[in-house]
């Protein structure tokens, strides 16, 4: 029950289907990412490890997307939802150092405090895994029988 | 189960946007700030009253912005060389969206602490290093901070300090000794200078009683000290010492005979 032949809401699809759709959402995504990138590389050029945390979230993001619509319909989504939000807690809380983020513009020591704006981002994630909790739960009760 | 999953999107969805557009608008909220020159500073002003330096630099701001503005905190340390010489903080009211600030950030030091501190101010021009730290917060959640050095010139307001004695004047029994110095302070030297004289067995051979003491920004001072002293105590060397507004600021070996 509850595997890739599990003929759900788009079980049927057939796993080139999956992986062509997969593939199409991630590209979008990944498009996204790398405006982003262009945009954000000109705020943070004095950020010395912009490069590496921005790195590090996109390929994450790319990997829980294709990995979320390769799963559609089955089970494992919801894992990968839930693993995506708890990815992103720990994700924003380090790359951040705690809500504090500070860089050097020549002599200029620039230094923002959102500690409560990040509490928040770690509050909306944690919903997203008890709602990813529930989904699956439900996901599984209305399942049919083996 | 369908409902909470419902509200838990709906809650998720609100909170997204909330996440995203409190820094946006705190961005343009600073924008607004910067672009209108909603800050401005005026001639600061250097006075010296009663042992205590004083400094007060005038400034205002303009809350174009859409928050408050809170917690702002002005934090300056000076410091000459390696050594610090004293630390400054202030914080200031906060100022509601629309409203002004008018303001000054005034700072004073007593003569002794900076004396204590770093004895070479007094006598010796230099330039001083300063830190300074501004925080503030706006819409009471995002927190900003950003921290500059720079450097400013200390004129001395007691600069080449000399005591210059002549030897003892047996035929009329008396010492006498010029004192001189330069106030290259941006403020006048106005306080009460008294003075004494010991011999090397660290005798009191007479004292000037204070007497007031005003010299202007870059004007010199320089003053002849004549004392009757018995020739007894005439000990070959003997030391200076001068207060300024019950500060010893000189304690200087002299010839006296």
């Amino acid at each position: 029950m509850s595997g890739f032949d599990y003929s759900g809401r788009n079980g049927s699809q057939s796993l080139f289907q999956r992986t062509v759709k997969a593939t199409i959402v991630t590209l979008v995504v990944g498009i996204v990412l790398l405006f982003f990138w262009v945009f954000l590389s000109q705020i943070f050029a004095g950020y010395p490890n912009f490069q590496t945390f921005f790195a590090v979230l996109a390929v994450a993001l790319v990997f829980f997307t294709f990995m979320i619509r390769f799963t559609d319909g089955t089970i494992f989504k919801y894992g990968f939802l839930i693993g995506r939000a708890f990815f992103l807690i720990i994700y924003i809380v380090y790359a951040t150092s705690g809500g504090v983020f500070s860089m050097d513009i020549e002599s200029f020591h620039f230094i923002i405090e959102f500690v409560p704006l990040l509490a928040l981002i770690i509050v909306v994630n944690l919903m997203e895994i008890a709602k990813g909790i529930l989904q699956a739960v439900e996901f599984t009760v209305e399942a049919p029988m083996d | 189960m369908r409902q909470t999953i419902r509200a838990l999107t709906w809650a998720i969805a609100i909170l997204w946007i909330i996440t995203l557009i409190l820094p946006m608008t705190i961005g343009l909220s600073l924008l607004q700030l910067a672009e209108s020159k909603s800050i401005g500073f005026r001639d600061p002003v250097f006075t010296y009253s009663n042992g205590i330096f004083y400094l007060s630099a005038p400034f205002y701001i303009n809350n174009t912005g859409f928050y408050d503005l809170s917690d702002i905190n002005i934090t300056i340390n000076v410091g000459d060389k390696s050594k610090t010489v004293a630390r400054f903080s202030q914080i200031f009211p906060t100022i509601n969206a629309g409203s002004m600030l008018n303001e000054s950030y005034d700072v004073a030091i007593g003569l002794a602490e900076l004396l204590s501190n770093d004895e070479e101010l007094l006598t010796n021009d230099t330039t001083l290093n300063l830190n300074m730290h501004l925080f503030f917060r706006v819409a009471y959640l995002i927190g900003f901070g950003g921290q500059a050095n720079a450097t400013a010139s200390w004129g001395a307001p007691f600069y080449n300090l000399t005591v210059l004695s002549s030897p003892y004047n047996y035929t009329f029994q008396k010492i006498s000794f010029t004192l001189s110095f330069v106030n290259h302070a941006y403020f006048p030297v106005d306080g009460m200078m008294a003075l004494e004289i010991r011999n090397s067995r660290n005798e009191l051979l007479g004292t000037f009683s204070p007497e007031r003491l005003y010299v202007v920004s870059y004007e010199a001072f320089s003053r002849l000290y004549e004392l009757s002293v018995d020739p007894a105590e005439i000990t070959s060397s003997g030391t200076v010492r001068v207060y300024f507004d019950d500060v010893q600021i000189l304690n200087r070996e002299v010839v006296l005979a």
